[in-house]
């Protein structure tokens, strides 16, 4: 069904989907869900780029102790409450990406980043780079000052 | 009897509601208490050891007294047992501590209690490892000077730091010695920055800044937090700079002290704003130079062999992390000169992009900045920076190494300089060098090009 959510929007707005969930299940039992069961709330940060184009998406994600239930909310987006055992499908589908232009992207997802600082360095529209500059993954992992780099790789949408 | 019946159905169905409904996210939490796990350096408090003669006792103070310091941390975030906070405070807790840089690691969590919506908060702390980090760099200069033609600089810092390792963790103190050893000649000759065949002259604090920045010389700093709060952080800092030229027979001692404060308007934003007291003597002999006292004329103007200066400053430095800079007010004790004041604003655009895979380095980026800077009062000069910087990281012999490349143009000039006109120095630079990080030694060495004097 996910995929098929995907495969629609990406024929309806002629942009590709980058789907991170394989890659998101190495780090959900790892480093996600225990987390989650801390009961801090925190923030993860997907970052998708073409060289030219940035694409980013934050999910605040908090644990309800009681009620076991987790809730995932997108920025700008509506929040999603579920269940423990459903909350990794439900985040790797709200950090995944389904507008992306390009065929051949390097990702990113961090931990708990300054959002008050590195992050409007991130202009979704990527402003300031071009085909000749492209974005410094290094400095920038450093400048967002996350807690920590879950997951790194390239993706073919 | 029916209605108490009633009142418990009521209340009953009331708390089954609550407790499966989704507005639980938002409810505030109330904290029945608040635990810390790896506080070592409260547990190791000897004092407490020795006021009480019995052991058990003892036991009983460290504790009491880990548990005060566990409950100081939280409340320096507004977090204190007993009272109600929401999911929100506790992830701006948590954020805090973790960019505090005063703890290798910390797992917060809360913990149910007995009660609806009771918890307890629980920090795992995971500290530095109180140890000695050293600090080596030689860094060698060619450069061309336009009266003197090539020339050699070469520039040394051997720093120990107890506690420290990058600039994450705050070392306890800081103890070096900078020593640079150039043929060029002494600052106060006013060859170096002759406009054409005007000649230029410079007034006292001109004087004084080219004398600080360009002679050989030797510093001495030790750094030492005094009356170290969590609120209050203060730092001391002596400096003895002793700078001599065999050539000129030129010799000059500057000693320096300095009492600062750091202050955080908030622990969640990056800004650190640094109040310091400074404490000034320079003392130049053999140094000739022509100093031209404010509002005097021309002819007045004097040669001088000797000099004293004694100046008292208050200074504001401020870091964010995009714009570092600060603020100098100084006051001339003696009669050479009345005050003075500058400062000095930084702000990088370095990291704004790069130029990818640029020199060869298939996993290398290389990027552009820009770093103007721009000092205002006396003197008032402007310096302007730009530079690539290439880094590749690589491990060999089991230590962390980085090899630098750094090329760029560098302009400093002055517009405010007596009524002789300012002058200009461009410079264009060349920066090769190696660091690397071993086990508790960090090694740097580096050489530099320039078209004109660098140091």
């Amino acid at each position: 069904m996910r995929y098929l959510i995907f495969l629609l929007l990406a024929v309806t707005t002629g942009a590709a989907a980058l789907d991170l969930c394989p890659q998101y299940v190495k780090i959900h039992a790892k480093d996600v869900e225990p987390r989650i069961k801390s009961g801090i709330p925190f923030k993860l940060l997907s970052v998708a780029s073409d060289g030219g184009q940035t694409y980013r998406k934050i999910v605040r994600i908090e644990y309800d102790l009681w009620g076991e239930k987790v809730g995932v909310e997108t920025l700008g987006g509506e929040k999603q409450v579920v269940s423990i055992d459903a909350a990794e499908g439900v985040i790797c589908q709200q950090l995944s990406f389904t507008n992306i232009k390009s065929r051949a992207v390097r990702y990113q997802i961090l931990l708990n980043p300054d959002l008050s600082d590195g992050l409007s360095k991130l202009k979704s529209q990527g402003s300031g780079k071009s085909g000749f500059l492209g974005i410094n993954w290094k400095r920038l992992a450093q400048d967002l000052n996350s807690e920590k780099l879950l997951l790194e790789g390239d993706g073919n949408p | 009897m029916k209605w108490p019946v009633i009142f418990l159905a009521a209340a009953l169905s009331l708390q089954s509601t609550h407790a499966i409904g989704a507005p639980t996210l938002k409810s505030p939490y109330f904290i029945d208490g608040v635990h810390c796990e790896g506080l070592q350096d409260a547990e190791r408090d000897k004092t407490l050891g020795e006021i009480f003669a019995d052991e058990e006792v003892a036991k009983l103070g460290i504790k009491a007294n880990n548990q005060m310091i566990c409950e100081k941390i939280f409340s320096k975030y507004g977090i204190d047992k007993f009272q109600w906070v929401t999911p929100d405070d506790l992830e701006k807790l948590t954020f805090g501590l973790k960019r505090s840089g005063k703890y290798k690691n910390i797992d917060v969590r809360i913990e149910k209690s007995e009660l609806q919506n009771h918890v307890h908060l629980k920090i795992k702390f995971e500290q530095f490892e109180p140890r000695n980090y050293y600090s080596v760099s030689v860094s060698s200069g060619s450069d061309k000077g336009s009266a003197t033609g090539s020339r050699q600089t070469t520039k040394a810092d051997l720093l120990f730091q107890y506690q420290k390792r990058g600039a994450e963790n705050p070392a306890m103190f800081d103890l070096g010695v900078q020593t640079i050893k150039s043929s060029a000649p002494s600052p106060l000759s006013i060859e170096e920055i002759k406009k054409g065949n005007k000649e230029v002259v410079l007034d006292t604090s001109e004087a004084i800044v080219q004398s600080k920045q360009n002679w050989d010389y030797t510093e001495f700093f030790y750094k030492v937090p005094l009356l170290g709060t969590p609120s209050i952080p203060m730092d001391f800092k002596l400096g003895l700079n002793n700078s001599r030229l065999s050539k000129d027979e030129v010799s000059a001692v500057n000693t320096n002290f300095e009492l600062s404060s750091y202050y955080k308007p908030d622990e969640l934003i990056p800004v650190k704003y640094k109040f310091s007291l400074l404490y000034s003597t320079y003392t130049a002999t053999g140094a000739q130079s022509i100093i031209r006292k404010k509002d005097e004329e021309e002819d007045k103007n004097q040669k001088r062999n000797d000099k004293h200066i004694v100046f008292a400053g208050i200074r504001q430095d401020f870091k964010a992390s995009f714009l570092s800079g600060y603020l100098n007010f100084n006051r001339s004790l003696t009669s050479e000169l009345h005050y003075f004041y500058d400062y000095d604003l930084r702000f990088r655009l370095a990291e704004l992009g790069g130029v990818v895979g640029s020199l060869g380095f298939s996993d290398n980026t290389v990027y552009g900045a820009i770093l103007p800077e721009h000092r205002f009062g006396l003197p008032n000069r402007s310096l302007f920076d730009i530079y690539l910087l290439a880094e590749k990281d690589f491990r060999a012999f089991e230590s962390d190494n980085k090899v630098t490349f750094t090329g760029g143009v560098r302009n400093l000039s002055s517009d405010r300089n007596a009524s002789r006109g300012g002058y200009s120095r461009d410079q264009g630079f060349a920066e090769i060098g190696i660091k690397s990080r071993l086990d508790n030694v960090d090694v740097g060495l580096s050489f530099i090009y320039g078209s004109q004097r660098l140091y």
